[in-house]
């Protein structure tokens, strides 16, 4: 894990000392609302419905053990007992005081932690593969790459205002995304050529909102040590042709879409040929330095376990094989797995750990995990380094604190954003939806009956739910005052990603659930068999056999 | 039962929503964020029961230019509308029903 170095550790502390200055101006009436606005957004600081809302940085998802522990102090001290897991792979607090905010900001520092660019028309933190160093089929760990990028797009002068907020994403694994790269401004996908060289593929104007696109690739091979570079050419060419005067006209997919993908390309090669030998070209040298501080740790020389069998051993303990079947990924070290927290229980906001669950976690990353844990896209934890021969205890553990539902992948694994609960922007409350139909569908031999199958939910068309990319996608709306909310179907976030389509009119908050059963129950009544998914199923069929199912009579 | 509609844009959807008979002129606390609610002299309140419901535009115009010279203790002053129910207001959308009476999920230490 990277570690802040001296000059990092004055940045995040002064930055923290900065804003107690900023905000004691504020309250004293020195400086007016209009003036500190984008001085508390540059510090994560959004004001929503009932409360201030603090985003705090969590590069590319990855956390050690005293940051969690910070992360529950915080959660108990200053707010209502809890933190908020986001889809960008960082954490929110729902509930701070403004006076209260400093504080906070130096606490983080104290772990190496802030709050920086989590909001305003900047580079945002950069996201990657939840699996990333440990998965199997990854070609190289992204993070050293994501931290790169972290360092040169953080205080990047030339990229404080661009004209809307921008996200990149990394992975490694060439052949399976799990970053969700083609929904990004960039996505940055690590390849090896015919020559064995690992270099990057560089996709462009991908994202969700009120118009989604999927990304497209903008170079197929791009040598490692042009990394930035080539990054700072295609903002260079956003940021000077990119749409100041609609907001909702303002992102790079726009820009992209406007221009066609090759006159942009071209664009982007024309500035890059100007600066790719500049100061940004990177060396072997550097990568190394950075890439030394993701160093694989010193596994045990341990026997694989054939975790199926193991769970079958366990006297046929249906929860745990459950659990062992959904939950726990390979992990490219023999005797080690990957293990999902679902932080989808019931009854309890998706993405929503409390203070308690947060100290416990940060017990169970040293004792299990190499003092590691990170935050998903999808709203969850991962524990990237369990011995397999720790899993049966594990289980325990984790059964006794409510993170062992083993719900991965499955339907009530479902992504929703604050909604019109907490969100200023939101029409339409998206938490009370998850809740119903986690309850709907609490039964997790059914879940498994059903597979893999992605739910996703926004309270508005901004998409911080991803409902545009979810099998099925609920939007909440507002009608006349009242909310309703459309689903769509088709979504898929991965390698053969996919937008979803809308299937028809609205559903009012009384029946949306139903509905959900409805499509539900018509998939399993055509699939062509057991193994084929949700999204197979709709490829195969359409949407006409939903529709009919859903709309029949009225 | 289900609704036919097709969002285009926030701003669309909230124009859509009917008007109501009066204005309350509301703001958050500049140091919770919390909801405030203007009272006809000009004081606010976390209340909205206790919010002065009004019916003239030129008073509601009025009441915003005095919230804003009390930036200080409050941010984002604006009305939005409600119907008036044994004289307390009632919000119309469901956005200021939410947010004056706090989150309807599950908190867990709902203090």
């Amino acid at each position: 894990m990277y570690q802040y170095d001296i000059h990092d550790q004055r940045i995040v502390e002064q930055r923290a000392k900065q804003f107690r200055g900023q905000v004691e101006r504020r309250l004293s009436g020195e400086i007016t609302e209009s003036e500190f606005k984008p001085l508390r957004l540059q510090n994560g600081l959004y004001m929503q419905l009932h409360a201030y809302m603090l985003r705090v940085a969590v590069p590319y998802g990855l956390l050690n053990s005293a940051q969690i522990r910070m992360l529950a102090h915080i959660a108990r001290t200053y707010d209502k007992g809890y933190a908020h897991l986001t889809t960008r792979q960082n954490v929110q607090y729902n509930w701070p005081t403004l006076e209260d905010v400093p504080k906070i900001l130096s606490d983080l520092a104290s772990v190496q932690m802030q709050a920086i660019q989590t909001s305003g028309n900047c580079i945002r933190n950069t996201t990657s593969d939840p699996f990333a160093g440990v998965a199997p089929d990854e070609l190289e760990d992204p993070r050293p790459y994501c931290e790169l990028i972290r360092q040169w797009s953080t205080f990047h002068p030339e990229f404080a205002f661009l004209p809307r907020k921008f996200k990149i994403a990394v992975t490694g694994t060439p052949d399976h995304d799990r970053a969700a790269i083609r929904y990004h401004d960039i996505g940055v996908r690590i390849v090896q050529n015919e020559q064995g060289e690992k270099g990057f593929q560089i996709w462009v104007g991908g994202g969700l909102g009120r118009t989604p696109f999927i990304a497209s690739v903008v170079r197929e091979f791009l040598p490692y040590e042009h990394l930035l570079s080539y990054l700072e050419a295609i903002l260079r060419v956003y940021n000077l042709h990119g749409r100041r005067d609609n907001k909702y006209r303002a992102r790079i997919k726009i820009l992209v879409s406007e221009h066609g993908v090759e006159r942009f390309t071209r664009e982007v090669e024309d500035e890059w040929a100007l600066m790719k030998d500049s100061a940004l070209k990177l060396t072997r040298e550097e990568i190394q330095r950075i890439a030394e501080q993701f160093t694989p740790p010193a596994y045990e020389a341990l026997e694989p376990l054939d975790l199926k069998l193991q769970a079958q051993t366990l006297g046929g303990d249906r929860a745990y094989a459950r659990w062992i079947t959904n939950n726990v990924q390979k992990h490219k070290q023999p005797g080690y797995s990957i293990v999902v927290l679902s932080i989808k229980q019931k009854d309890i906001p998706p993405g929503d750990l409390s203070d308690t669950q947060m100290d416990a976690i940060a017990d169970i990353a040293d004792k299990f995990s190499l003092g590691h844990a990170v935050v998903t896209h999808s709203q969850n934890l991962v524990l990237p380094d369990v011995r397999s021969q720790d899993l049966p205890e594990l289980f325990k553990i984790l059964s006794s604190l409510d993170l062992a539902t083993p719900n991965f992948g499955l339907l009530t694994d479902i992504i929703c954003c604050p909604g019109l609960d907490f969100c200023d922007l939101a029409n339409a409350r998206s938490i009370p939806i998850a809740l119903k139909i986690s309850k709907k569908f609490d039964d997790i031999d059914y879940l498994s009956d059903i597979g893999p199958l992605s739910i996703k939910m926004s309270g508005c068309i901004n998409a911080c739910g991803h409902h545009h990319i979810g099998n099925i996608g609920i939007l909440g709306i507002d009608k006349h005052g009242q909310e309703a909310y459309q689903l769509m179907l088709g979504g898929q976030d991965s390698d053969d990603a996919s937008i979803g389509k809308i299937i028809g009119p609205a559903f009012d908050e009384t029946t949306v659930v139903g509905a959900v059963e409805t499509i539900v129950k018509q998939y399993l009544s055509i699939r062509v068999s057991d193994d084929e998914t949700f999204l197979q199923c709709y490829r195969r069929v359409g949407m006409a056999p939903f529709k009919e199912a859903l709309y029949e009579g009225h | 039962m289900y609704i036919y509609y097709r969002t285009r844009s926030c701003k669309m959807a909230r124009m859509a929503q009917p008007k109501g008979t009066h204005f309350v002129v509301s703001a958050g606390d500049t140091l919770t964020g919390a909801p405030m609610y203007m009272k006809l002299d000009g004081t606010w309140t976390s209340k909205l029961s206790e919010a002065t419901p009004i019916d003239d535009e030129a008073q509601r115009d009025a009441l915003i230019s005095l919230a804003r010279g009390q930036e200080r203790l409050i941010c984002d002053p604006h009305a939005f509308n409600v119907t008036v129910d044994n004289g307390s207001p009632v919000p119309i959308s469901v956005r200021e029903k939410v947010r004056a009476l706090g989150p309807t999920t599950p908190l867990r230490r709902p203090d």
